[in-house]
């Protein structure tokens, strides 16, 4: 697993729930961590953006822990098609 | 009635009975811009057969469907306004939107464009309540008259006050229902971030659902006390007995059953019906995957064993999901099957989902005469509406 992936994942969580960091491990459950629908479709954003990717609605409705959201973006990014660099913010 | 399914109540409802969804592709936005690439959309409107072009210029695709709907049910009623009766006749319009279409078209001249300037008319265009305005203006009718918006309530809200003008006395007469028309590029980016709008098609209370399809149009529709309406010999379509209102106090965009449910038994107990007298509800049925369940849920609170002897379909899998038209489109399609005595169906169902266990009427219209029936409206933000209807002995 990339941490590169990981690391962004897990701020981006973080920065949605207005939570610190360390209080997020990739095994957290996204129910356990009180991530509604509209805080996934706000984390999904921001990922999206970041990484110029696009997750299939049902893929992002499967989401169940934090690990399972970075072996998705992962999963995309080693698609083939035209998958630009992730920007640097 | 203007929706997908046609432009007048004739034409919808023979595509309601017939149970023929008017779920096609994208037009107005190019699809290979969005995720999702089906839409409910009116198809061969011309304004320019409805509008002289000085009036087009003011009027928004959703205020001109409100007026089509309007002239429609003024007609149809027979009415005659006498200058005494505008003065009492009452407009209430639901619209959750406004002119989308204008303002999206304005908004890229000037972001997109550069442009520094939009067009003169774009606020008369754009204001939500210009459906409301326009009925008035229309119909030279004086009394109270607003727009109401409570997104996908926001119709059965309007219908709903309205009765309660009618049945209390404040207004003689009122014209009521609602108008939307979501088809603008930023709306349906907004709509794609959220995640509900399906990619195939709208199955409402099917395992397999994946969320609503957006539609468009309005519906009217002419109250005033039955007595009034039997000794004038007006078309009665059906009476309106009851009106329940309710709000979650949940989640902004989560349903919650609690919420659905105290806004039924509102409904039931302002109409002074026993649960046992519902036959058939007209869903709000948006084919997502926490609507379905929910409503299921709230009506089973409310109907406990009668649940599984009433029929319950979601129109919106055959006109979409017209946000803030929505409920005045299903107010009428309930109407229309309380008098006509067939069940529309729920359209595009495929599979049986454990947690939507009610009879849905799956696929093909049922002829089925019930005596009375509620439609349901339970809008983003927990604003819930619940419409009961008896129907016009024959």
């Amino acid at each position: 697993m990339s941490d590169r992936v990981a690391d962004k994942v897990l701020a981006a969580l973080a920065a949605v729930k207005h939570v610190p960091r360390e209080s997020i491990s990739l095994d957290s459950a996204l129910a356990d961590l009180r991530v509604d629908s509209l805080d996934t479709i706000t984390l999904l954003f921001e990922l999206e953006e970041h990484f110029h990717l696009t997750l299939p609605d049902d893929v992002v409705r499967s989401l169940r822990t934090v690990r399972q959201i970075v072996e998705a973006i992962e999963r995309s990014l080693a698609a083939p098609g035209p998958a630009p660099a992730a920007t640097s913010d | 009635m203007i929706c997908a399914l046609g432009s007048n109540v004739a034409g919808c409802w023979k595509e309601l009975a017939a149970g023929r969804p008017g779920i096609r592709r994208l037009k107005a936005v190019d699809p290979a811009l969005l995720r999702f690439s089906n839409a409910a959309e009116v198809t061969g409107f011309a304004p320019e057969e409805h509008f002289e072009p000085s009036r087009q210029d003011l009027l928004d695709r959703f205020a001109q469907f409100a007026l089509v709907a309007a002239r429609e049910a003024v007609r149809d009623s027979g009415v005659e306004f006498t200058n005494a009766l505008r003065d009492s006749t009452a407009v209430v319009t639901g619209c959750c939107l406004g002119g989308q279409t204008a303002e999206d078209a304005e908004f890229e001249i000037l972001y997109r464009q550069g442009r520094n300037r939009v067009h003169p008319l774009t606020i008369p265009r754009t204001m939500a309540n210009a459906g409301a305005s326009m009925l008035s203006m229309e119909f030279g009718l004086r009394g109270p008259a607003f727009t109401l918006s409570t997104a996908c309530s926001s119709s059965s809200h309007a219908i709903g006050l309205a009765f309660q003008m009618v049945r209390s006395g404040a207004a003689e007469m009122a014209l009521a229902g609602g108008s939307e028309a979501p088809f603008s590029y930023g709306l349906l980016k907004a709509w794609e971030a959220m995640r509900v709008i399906s990619t195939d098609t709208c199955r409402p209370f099917s395992r397999d659902r994946k969320g609503m399809i957006l539609g468009e149009g309005a519906a009217m529709v002419l109250l005033e006390p039955w007595e009034a309406a039997q000794a004038r010999g007006a078309r009665i379509h059906g009476e309106i007995v009851g009106f329940g209102m309710s709000s979650d106090a949940h989640h902004i965009t989560q349903p919650a059953a609690e919420g659905a449910a105290l806004a039924i038994a509102a409904a039931l107990r302002d109409a002074g019906l026993a649960r046992e007298a519902i036959g058939y509800i007209n869903a709000h049925g948006t084919g997502t995957l926490g609507n379905d369940t929910t409503e299921t849920r709230a009506i089973r609170q409310v109907f406990g064993a009668h649940a599984d002897r009433l029929a319950l379909s979601s129109t919106k899998s055959l006109h979409g999901h017209a946000l803030g038209a929505a409920g005045a489109l299903e107010a009428a399609a309930t109407l229309l099957a309380l008098r006509e005595g067939v069940i529309p169906p729920t359209a595009n169902y495929t599979e049986r989902d454990p947690e939507c266990d009610l009879d849905v009427v799956p696929n093909t219209a049922r002829a089925l005469r019930v005596e009375c029936a509620l439609s349901n409206s339970f809008a983003f933000g927990g604003l819930n509406a619940v419409l009961a209807f008896r129907a016009h002995p024959a």
